[in-house]
């Protein structure tokens, strides 16, 4: 018991003692903060920016647009477009001209078979997608008028049902239904989900290196006179999970205290104040989070973290460096990425069946049930099923890793492979 | 020379001759392949294949539309009530009211049941709709083709004034390949970089590299390692586009969107003439880390930030995508660690001008010779310091030459 105790000291003060421990415990947040919402918010102004800018330049004229009609086809333009916003020219010289001395911005060309083919070409100094719709769907609109004698004809053609009216004549939805769907619940579920996957393999990898490196540099040999190889994983599961979560405390009440305090998730939550300030400003945390969600994530989490740091850990028993241990380690953490590869099905049918498998088998359970117990309404019985599974699926993982943990696996420095691995299984 | 080409050799195959090598690469194919799968049951399986209704107040419709190519068949109901029992009874799986004034007041109702229509089968509907307003239009019209091209509309290819670039907005495949290029080349970078700084520290760690160096100079040692290490992780990537043409050449007969694929050479010069520099930078700034940091866990935490620094533009995609020729976009092109990436980026969706790609290029080469001379120095210095960190005195001495 008091080796065990050591090793468990002995983890937290070393790894605690780093300062990129540190730098990532203080950085992460910031660095995920800006990388998820920065280019979020940024996008949408640019993309809002350009779109309003084309849709005004369509409408006002203020970014005219040139024309060189070889089909014959356009006589007149609708009377609902600003004359001003597209210029007729004779030949494709006059309207290159017309660009450079910054007439107009750019010009289209409808070729002579325009009627067979339907294809036409914008030319601009600058190419942008973003806008290409707009701007060639003015071209299809004075084209469409011209062919149908009618501008209410051609803008029905171009889009048959601009206003739809759409009503469900199902049932009134029961009461979990309506909670769930609030704004936030489209982003939220892949969010949380992306965290405890970054948390638990973060956290389950500081264990495949620290045995790792033990081994490599022998601290192992002299450690093993004192030690018993299962009180030495043990303490490692124990040390470095207890470190992960104070990672995660401390994310927490920083969270909490930058969006201006609070008793607990929950209580922040509840919180009418700070849901309306979230609300203003942009930020879909915690709009709506089922009550209760905080104490299922944490217990979700440790059961994660228990099945993969052992799985790790195991790993590192048998790896001889880190550089083989590291290449087997995305093979071990597929189930755990599973759902966030699949993170859509998650937002898209967070009860449907593939969503519920993969929160009711043990392995994807962490990352899975965590999404759909954001998105709310998941049936008490199936989140307690999934928490017995992932529990017994820890234990037996625990067993498993200490039989790995043996002093001849812990101090031979064979290679890696699949074969060895099912090999060790089977002793 | 000889020495650092027996390093590259010996990294080269000591890699790629392991079994873990094989399984790595094949394993991501097999999770995409999977996850394609899946994806594709979970589309087809969620398709609604039943009749979409109408009712047709505004007497549009003048024969019973025939069914569309690739959407749900079309049936019409003589009043709204009968319309709801079909829903109700699960026989459509949602109707259209088209109101008397639809054509003055362009509105029409959509009823459904639990779940509203998909895009596809509102597309479907679009399609009859716009097919009988053609028919109603030119009921009179001489012209041949007229009526297909008022369903049909336009199709408007963008090209840029000088005649450089030209994209087809309706292939998108095209402008998102260079998008895709750069991502499989910078990941190739960034995984290679990974192994060499993974390679340095450990040889650190188990003190090999106080017995290399009895041999080789830090240059051979490091130079070969990251040009083997290059190798594999370009072996890894021919492996991966090898496989992609063939689904390509497969799948190309079943989605004629990807048959007409092609690659310009103005973008495989690109990426030739971006990617080693851009290689030869993180390995550098990599091995510099290595030298520093006192162990392997620490190095790789500060590795990943780094590599955060090359993934900058795939953040701003959107961003980029919106304005490609933004006041963000050329600052991102022309520093040396986003240069490839966002050139990349930028490439399928606007021209960049010459003078932005000549900057930016010799900014990135210029930076890098920096990151190999600066690596060489401080690793000369921190190879045989293991287990205490470089602080900012040493390696001062170190670039200054005192170091050695």
């Amino acid at each position: 018991m008091r080796t065990l105790r050591l090793v468990i000291l002995h983890e937290l003060k070393s790894t605690a003692s780093k300062r990129s421990f540190w730098l990532m415990t203080l950085l992460f947040p910031l660095l995920i903060t800006a990388i998820s919402l920065g280019p979020q918010l940024l996008a949408r102004r640019s993309v809002e920016s350009e779109l309003n800018t084309a849709a005004d330049a369509v409408t006002n004229g203020s970014q005219p647009l040139g024309y060189v009609d070889a089909s014959g086809l356009i006589q007149q333009l609708p009377p609902d477009l600003n004359p001003a916003a597209l210029r007729a020219y004779t030949n494709e010289a006059a309207v290159r001209a017309a660009v450079r001395s910054g007439e107009i911005s750019g010009y289209f060309l409808v070729p002579a078979d325009y009627l067979r083919s339907g294809s036409a070409v914008l030319v601009t100094p600058e190419l942008s997608l973003m806008t290409a719709d707009q701007r060639s769907g003015q071209l299809d609109y004075v084209l469409r008028y011209n062919l149908a004698g009618d501008a209410n004809l051609a803008s029905l053609l171009r889009d048959p049902t601009p206003a739809v009216v759409a009503t469900s004549l199902a049932p009134a939805p029961s009461a979990t239904e309506t909670t769930r769907r609030g704004p936030a619940t489209s982003i939220l579920p892949i969010a949380v989900m992306f965290i405890l996957f970054f948390v638990i393999t973060m956290s389950a990898s500081y264990m495949l290196q620290s045995v790792v490196k033990e081994k490599e540099n022998r601290t192992a040999e002299v450690l093993l006179v004192s030690l018993h190889p299962r009180d030495l994983m043990l303490g490692k599961v124990i040390g470095l999970g207890a470190l992960a979560l104070g990672q995660m405390a401390i994310w927490l009440v920083g969270g909490m205290l930058l969006s201006g305090g609070g008793l607990g998730l929950g209580g922040l939550l509840r919180n009418p104040q700070v849901t309306a300030s979230l609300a203003q400003t942009d930020v879909p945390a915690g709009l709506g989070l089922p009550s209760g969600f905080a104490l299922w994530a944490l217990l979700f989490f440790l059961g994660g973290y228990v099945v993969y740091s052992s799985a790790l850990g195991a790993l590192g028993a048998l790896a001889p460096n880190m550089r083989e241990g590291s290449q087997f380690t995305f093979v071990f953490l597929i189930p755990l990425l599973t759902p966030v590869w699949l993170n859509y099905v998650f937002t898209e049918q967070p009860d449907g069946p593939l969503a519920t498998i993969l929160s009711l088998f043990p392995l994807t359970a962490p990352t899975a049930m965590v999404a759909r117990l954001t998105a709310g309404g998941v049936p008490f019985w199936q989140a307690a099923i999934s928490f017995i599974g992932l529990a017994v699926t820890a234990y037996f993982f625990i067993h498993l890793a200490a039989r790995f943990f043996r002093a001849d696996t812990l101090l031979s420095s064979g290679s890696l492979s699949w074969r060895r691995i099912g090999s060790e299984l089977r002793r | 020379m000889g020495k650092l080409w027996l390093v590259a050799r010996q990294e080269y195959w000591g890699r790629v001759r392991q079994r873990s090598f094989l399984v790595g690469t094949l394993s991501i194919l097999a999770i995409i392949a999977v996850i394609m799968g899946i994806t594709a049951i979970i589309v087809i399986g969620g398709r609604d294949d039943r009749p979409l209704g109408y009712v047709d107040r505004a007497g549009l419709f003048a024969a019973q539309p025939g069914p569309a190519a690739d959407g749900p068949e079309l049936r019409a109901f003589a009043d709204e009530a009968v319309a709801r029992e079909a829903l109700a009874a699960g026989v459509i799986q949602a109707f259209y009211v088209l109101p008397e004034d639809y054509l003055s007041r362009r509105e029409v109702a959509l009823f459904y049941g639990k779940d509203k229509p998909g895009e596809g089968v509102r597309g479907a509907f679009d399609d009859a709709l716009r097919g009988s307003l053609a028919q109603r239009t030119l009921a009179a019209s001489a012209l041949a083709g007229v009526q297909q091209r008022l369903i049909e509309g336009t199709q408007v290819t963008l090209r840029s004034l000088d005649g450089r670039r030209q994209i087809d907005p309706s292939s998108i495949v095209d402008a998102l390949l260079p998008f895709l290029a750069g991502f499989l080349f910078i990941m190739a970078t960034i995984s290679s970089s990974g192994y060499l700084l993974q390679a340095l520290t450990a040889e650190k760690e188990n003190r090999t590299a106080e017995v290399m160096i009895t041999t080789l100079t830090p240059l051979q040692l490091v130079g070969g390692k990251s040009l083997g290490l290059m190798a594999v992780s370009l072996t890894q990537l021919a492996i991966w586009v090898a496989v992609a043409l063939a689904a390509i050449a497969v799948g190309g007969r079943y989605f004629p969107e990807l048959s007409g694929l092609h690659v310009s050479p103005g973008l495989i010069g690109v990426i030739l003439l971006f990617f080693l520099p851009a290689y030869a930078l993180i390995a550098g700034l990599m091995t510099a880390i290595g030298a520093i940091m006192p162990d392997q866990q620490q190095s790789q935490q500060i590795a990943g930030l780094l590599n955060m620094m090359f993934f900058v533009p795939y953040f701003l995609a959107a961003v980029l995508f919106a304005n490609p020729n933004g006041p963000l976009a050329v600052a991102l092109t022309l520093f040396p660690t986003t240069a490839f990436t966002a050139i990349s980026v930028r490439w399928g969706m606007t021209t960049i001008p010459t003078w932005q790609l000549a900057a930016s290029w010799i900014i990135l080469v210029v930076s890098a010779a920096f990151s190999v001379v600066f690596a060489a120095q401080i690793f000369r210095m921190g190879m045989l310091t293991y287990g205490q960190r470089l602080d900012a005195r040493s390696i001062r001495a170190a670039l200054g030459g005192r170091g050695s």
